[in-house]
């Protein structure tokens, strides 16, 4: 197919005016329609759509019948796909209650006359729904079985963490890869062949250590084995490729080499990392795709087998498509290439001579055959259409029957000649967890009818969350579409995701790959620190070829510092942009079925219908259907060697852990200041202490498994139990990568960083024997490490962790669990013993942060809640902001302990935190903690240089007042600014800003400036809006710019300052207006409790006391409710004398 | 004795290393090593072919039951030199001696004297530990130094038993004089 110019100035109407005047013959064409389908005018075999461009305008109507047939032509096509792909589609959308409307990018047309010598449009080729993206690895799948993407795609089935400790190897791919890659940017820059290997073995070596605890999974016994000699043999034969091809980048500067660029075609639905692209810049801006290589060193899905040799060639399929992208951007017609490197044979395979496109007699030659289009487009339909679920539904017989379908699923249509001629049975996690009936092998006994015989309390549960994430998922599958077809001013100006017209300055010294951007104008944007973007050339689309991906580090007023992954591109105008990169993870949906899975096969029982009864209990109790066991009602004697001092809620919160039995449940309720990581880590240490030697046989068993919602808690949680029991460190695993903000005492946990095996391997010369086998020795020594382990220690997401690989445990623990959405919380299960016959302990406080979850535009409604999930404690509306732990909390009360004693706030702030979220029942756990006052602090930590006066001078706040509120009520200056974005708003308050700057400056004034440091540890300013914090520190900074400048000194978010404390803490509620709006985040008041929790002696609120009492918007009204007693306690503690409430009108 | 109430744990003349585990805090590893037992490899009977009490809920019984890998060296006969530590005391008193001197035990006696302090069983593991990775470090495995936290457990067991170690379950210690002194005589 010829690659139609990539910006096309023709309208709809003119496109389709010009193919009508052409009657007969079919035309390519590259043109996005909205399709509506056209029930009056479609009958069996043809269906009948009506056609508007993009801006709404009418196109008429067309058709599209089967065989891809049209009035004239000579031949129908066998087994098309387009006809039954598409009314499947609709009809899908019509089961589920959607408009029966669909974005089609028409490929291929013809103006066909009829038999009554009328004219109509005929679709011959077509993509559905291009905005929804694939990625070439996707597309594979789909063409290996599109059951497999189904039950991978969209029920998401993954593999048993519990039982897949297969030999990692992926890692000689991945390996390999690398090595290739840096060898390749060495060969380009024109390195020798000495500089070229070494570049080559440094990546290898990096890779492994990366991959360390994936080849841990391989438990060598003695010498090196095929997965560390591979990428080691290769190494010859990808230099000897590089020593054969053309010269470098230097001797051509318009040439550049790519490499696993993220590229997107928006007319196609199909994004991906090309392994390698030569890539010429050309006169006018504009450039083309020279080659394009795709690398293998492996089997998987979608590989073909040539029939003549038999051998299996893998990523044809992939590297079709990534040509496809590049003609469809208007980058020529790519030289493309399979490169499969295997040990010390490396082979270079063209495109047009992979048996895919032999088999499918796709001919690439002549401009492009239409077969391939087919062979794409077939390939991205049918996934579509499996992966979202339009295919079925919901209807659990639907989903039950499409497994009789067989792997080609029958129905959808499709030519065979399209799709693999094996099964990849053997590497399907459906396959693995025996729920694909069409699975062909015996490794496990296939369920019939699997989805029929679910109880129904688990299936409506299953669906309740499954709907909610699929919409997160479409919208994660859609931002790439959208990032590249909407104009940059919206997507900064009104959506905050993008950064336009940035200069980049010189790359920061000793960070080779960040490069600092910057404008003139003011910065103002949604993008924040360790954010993943796309820096892209102004002019450019995002993921157009020159696209580069980096990570966010650091977002002032005016600069943008990024990390990038790879080389930043050219610019001919030399400014960038740069986008929000939509990051799409799979996990919750995989957590949530395999809850299901675990569930069904925890009873024991297949092959009929299942009662909820007949579920295994810790099961029944997600579902509601069964009530924990009892609490004791009294703190037990707990006989624990090296216990610390408790307190009495701590003691029965650890008792009622030791004490529960496998199967069952148990809430702790950690509000602010309670010490719950500590009663974690002490817990910790009892259980380990309990169950060193239980199950000592069961190497696969293990005592404990904690997950918490974020990396800052599950780091909190190991450098407690590190620092609080050195004995145990040995057993003790941090799991996961070390990052730059890892702390030493966490680093030291992680297996990989604990062996220095990034140091082991710089001075391994792996070019000897020898140094291979001191590598696999260290390999040998962390699985050594790993079976003592006892106490693992990781986030929700990485449960799937090599590190966990194959492992259950009798206990889990999950910290934050208040923060964290039920689907992404059920992840602690996967680990439980068959049966959920473990443990589980939940950690959190509902009373703080929710779970964060993305606003999702055009989310569908949620159904009518079934009763059982009524009964377990679900509300209509209970969306993926309603943790686990609330539901639970509030449905199982008697299994909720709630640590009382807290050892933060002095009494008075507790007093105010403990009435309005806790009902009375917080209290300061010590006569020192609740009489704590500012003056001790600053007169104990800096008693020279400061004159410490207590005043009762009306106004003064830094007194001993525990708390001061200055209300702007009556100040005219005091009024927000209000930043609307799409998705939620920004606010600021300039007077705000000035009156908490002036504080501060007035406080550190009175000490000793080389002290500064060490007093901005424990002062934090807290605002809900990030455009507030900015405004913050440009005021401290206008009046003391070495303040500023401190890097202790914490202003930020509620959301960013969970879990810290300070002595002193100043919060600026921001939202001052006439309308009395109180905003989104506002209107949660378990905001509200986090801000003012994280203060020890000294509290000061500024803020409009009408805007948050007064009534407004209705929704919310719940939250100002909360305010309301807020200011009432507030003047009820200015009448006991401990807080004092200041006017800043005139001041 | 854990020795010998390890010894008289048997169905029919066979033994299990998992009700040993469960019932005694032993495992097979001590017994075979002292050549107390003779563990089986060939034609393994199921749990219930010699009436093991704890099989209806032992979750190990599917292991044999379905004759799957792991089974093997995991039940045992007796063998003559154990039919004779529940006979002779005398014997009991060499099998007793053997024990102390099982490379294992050897290393753990030393660790205490390094450490001239007891050891909680954390310490005590790590310490057993470090010196497998020294070993595989040096010599490219961890030979002799090798071991598994059920032998350890076993053997913390045994040796407590016979008052060589102060065991609590928790912590481990060289005995003192007097209390060596007072078990060989609880022994005889």
């Amino acid at each position: 197919m010829t690659a139609p110019t990539a910006a096309s100035t023709e309208t709809p109407v003119e496109i389709l005016g010009a193919l009508r005047a052409t009657v007969g013959t079919p035309q390519r064409l590259d043109l996005p329609v909205i399709a509506t389908r056209d029930a009056e005018w479609s009958t069996r075999g043809r269906l009948a759509l009506q056609l508007a461009a993009e801006d709404g305008q009418p196109l008429g109507r067309a058709y599209i019948f089967n065989g891809a047939w049209y009035p004239g032509c000579d031949r129908s096509v066998p087994f098309s796909h387009y006809l039954p792909a598409l009314e499947r589609a609709y009809e899908g959308l019509e089961q589920s209650g959607r408009p029966a409307r669909l974005r089609l990018q028409l490929l291929q047309a013809v103006a066909a006359e009829t038999s009554k010598g009328g004219t109509i449009l005929v679709l011959l080729k077509f993509i559905i729904a291009p905005e929804w993206t694939m990625t070439g690895g996707q597309l594979e799948i789909v063409y290996g079985c599109p059951l497999a993407s189904f039950y991978t795609g969209f029920v998401g089935v993954d593999r048993d963490p519990t039982r897949d400790a297969t030999a990692p190897t992926f890692t000689v791919g991945n390996a390999i890869h690398a090595g290739y890659r840096h060898a390749a940017i060495a060969h380009d820059g024109g390195g020798g062949e000495d500089a070229t290997g070494r570049a080559y073995l440094d990546a290898v070596a990096r890779t492994w250590a990366d991959d360390f605890a994936h080849l841990l999974l391989d438990r060598p016994t003695g010498r090196p084995k095929a997965l560390h000699k591979r990428p080691l043999a290769a190494r010859e034969t990808i230099l000897a490729r590089l020593q054969g091809s053309a010269g470098g980048a230097d001797t051509d500067a318009d040439r550049a080499l790519l490499q696993e660029r993220l590229f997107f075609a928006p007319g196609r639905g199909i994004s991906g990392r090309a392994d390698r692209i030569v890539y010429r810049e050309g006169p006018d801006g504009g450039g083309t795709v020279e080659t394009l290589h795709e690398i293998k060193t492996g089997g998987g899905f979608g590989a073909e087998k040539d029939p003549l040799t038999g051998i299996a060639h893998p990523g044809g399929l992939q590297a079709l498509a990534y040509r496809e992208i590049v003609r469809s951007l208007g980058a020529g017609d790519p030289d493309t290439f399979i490169e499969v490197i295997a040990d010390d044979l490396a082979s270079e395979l063209p495109l047009d001579d992979h048996p895919i496109v032999r088999r499918a007699r796709a001919r690439l030659a002549d401009g492009g055959n239409s077969r391939a289009v087919d062979l794409l487009a077939q390939a991205r339909n049918i996934g579509f259409l499996v992966t979202t679920g339009l295919l079925t539904g919901y209807d659990r017989y639907r989903i039950d029957t499409i497994a009789g379908l067989g792997r080609r699923v029958r129905g959808v249509g499709g030519d065979w000649s399209l799709q693999a001629s094996s099964t990849p049975c053997q590497i399907c996690a459906a396959s693995a967890r025996g729920i694909c009936e069409s699975a062909r092998t015996t490794s496990r006994t296939p369920t019939a009818n699997f989805f029929r015989h679910l109880p129904q309390e688990l299936y409506a549960y299953w669906v309740w969350f499954h709907r909610q994430l699929q919409d997160e998922e479409r919208a994660g599958r859609e931002a790439l579409y959208h990032l590249a077809t909407t104009p940059l001013a919206t997507l900064e100006g009104q959506e905050g995701v993008s950064i336009g017209d940035l200069a980049a300055r010189v790359p920061d010294p000793g960070r080779a790959h960040t490069v600092t951007f910057e404008r003139a104008a003011r910065i103002e944007t949604r993008l924040r620190e360790d954010d993943r973007v796309l820096v892209t050339p102004v002019g450019r689309a995002p993921g157009e070829l020159l696209s580069v991906e980096g990570t966010l580090r650091r977002l002032d007023v005016r600069t943008v510092a990024v990390e990038l992954r790879d080389s930043l591109p050219p610019s001919a105008g030399g400014r960038y942009r740069v986008d929000l990169l939509p990051f799409r993870s799979s996990w919750q949906t995989q957590g949530l079925t395999d809850f299901l899975l675990g569930a069904i096969r925890g009873s024991g029982i297949g092959g009929r219908q299942l009662g909820a009864e007949e579920l295994p209990r810790l099961a029944r109790i997600i579902l509601g259907a069964a009530e924990p066991a009892p609490l004791a009602d009294d703190a037990p004697d707990l006989d624990i060697p090296d216990m610390s001092d408790l307190n009495a809620d701590q003691r029965r919160a650890i008792g009622a852990a030791l004490a529960l039995a496998p199967g069952e449940l148990l809430l702790i309720q950690g509000p602010p200041g309670t010490g719950k990581t500590s009663m974690i880590a002490e817990l910790a240490r009892a259980i380990a202490h309990r169950d060193f030697f239980a199950d000592p046989d069961d190497t696969t068993r293990r005592p404990l498994l904690i997950l918490a919602n974020t990396h800052r808690a599950a780091d909190e949680v190991t450098r407690k139990i590190a620092a609080r029991f050195p004995d145990l460190r040995p057993y003790l695993v941090r799991v996961g990568s070390a990052r730059a903000a890892t702390e030493p005492e966490v680093r030291e946990q992680i297996l990989g960083e604990r062996l220095r095996v990034r140091e082991a391997l710089a001075g391994i010369d792996l070019d000897d024997p020898a140094g291979l086998e001191r590598w696999v020795r260290l390999i040998r020594a962390g699985v050594l490490i790993h079976d003592h382990a006892q106490i693992f220690i990781g986030t929700l997401a990485a449960a799937n962790a090599p590190e966990l690989r194959g492992l259950t445990f009798g206990t889990i623990i999950v910290d934050e669990t208040g923060q964290a959405t039920e689907p992404a919380a059920l992840q602690a299960l996967r680990h439980l013993p068959p049966g959920y016959a473990g443990r589980l302990l939940l950690v959190g406080d509902h009373q703080q942060l929710p779970p964060v979850v993305p606003e999702i535009a055009d989310a569908l409604p949620l159904p009518p809640l079934p009763d059982s999930l009524a009964r377990a404690g679900f509300a209509p509306a209970h969306g993926l902001k309603i943790s686990l732990f609330e539901r639970l909390a509030r449905r199982y009360p008697g299994a909720l302990i709630t640590l009382a004693a807290q050892y933060r706030m002095n009494a008075p702030i507790s007093a105010l935190i403990s009435d309005l979220f806790y009902d009375g029942a917080l209290h300061p756990g010590a006569a020192s903690v609740a009489n704590a006052r500012l003056s001790d602090f600053l007169s104990t930590n800096y008693p020279e240089g400061y004159k410490y006066e207590v005043r009762s001078t009306p106004g003064e706040v830094w007194d001993d007042t525990p708390i001061v509120f200055l209300d702007t009520s009556l100040d005219a200056e005091a009024r927000d600014t209000v930043r609307q974005w799409r998705a939620d708003e920004s606010r600021d308050n300039p007077r705000e800003a000035a009156i908490i700057a002036d504080l501060l400056v007035a406080l550190f004034r009175r000490v000793p400036h080389e002290r500064w440091g060490s007093l901005a540890a424990e002062v934090g300013v807290i605002s809900a809006y990030r455009k507030q914090n900015n405004r913050l520190r440009t005021e401290i900074g206008a009046r003391e710019p070495a303040l500023a400048a401190l890097p202790a000194l914490r202003i930020d978010t509620v959301d960013r300052f969970q879990g810290g404390e300070r002595q002193i803490l100043l919060v600026s509620l921001v939202n001052s207006n006439d309308a009395g709006t109180i905003g989104a985040l506002h209107a949660d008041p378990r905001r509200l409790n986090v801000a003012l929790s994280r203060a020890k002696t000294k509290l000061i609120v500024v803020g409009d006391r009408a805007t948050f009492t007064t009534p407004g918007r209705p929704e919310e009204e719940a939250a100002k409710e909360v305010y309301r007693r807020l200011f009432a306690l507030l003047d009820e503690q200015v009448n006991e004398g401990v807080a004092r409430i200041v006017e800043t009108a005139g001041r | 004795m854990p020795l010998h109430a390890a010894l008289r744990a048997t169905g029919d003349g066979i033994g299990c290393h998992y009700r040993l585990r469960a019932e005694i805090g032993l495992g097979i590893e001590p017994l075979a090593t002292l050549g107390l037992v003779k563990p089986i490899r060939q034609r393994i009977p199921t749990c219930t072919e010699h009436a093991c009490p704890l099989r209806d809920g032992c979750r190990f019984a599917r292991i044999f039951a379905e004759g799957l890998a792991g089974r093997s060296g995991k039940k045992y006969r007796l063998a003559p030199l154990g039919e004779g530590v529940l006979r002779d005391p005398a014997i009991a008193r060499q099998i007793d001696a053997a024990t102390r001197e099982l490379p294992l035990a050897r290393r753990i006696f030393a660790v205490l004297r390094d450490a001239g302090a007891p050891l909680t069983i954390f310490a005590l593991n790590a310490a057993l530990l470090d010196q497998s990775l020294a070993a595989l470090a040096t010599d490219g495995d961890p030979g002799e130094s090798g071991f598994g936290r059920g032998e350890l457990a076993g053997l913390l067991t045994l040796l407590g038993a016979l008052g060589a170690l102060a065991y609590d379950g928790y912590q481990v210690a060289l005995p003192s004089a007097g209390q060596n002194e007072t078990t060989a005589q609880a022994a005889d």
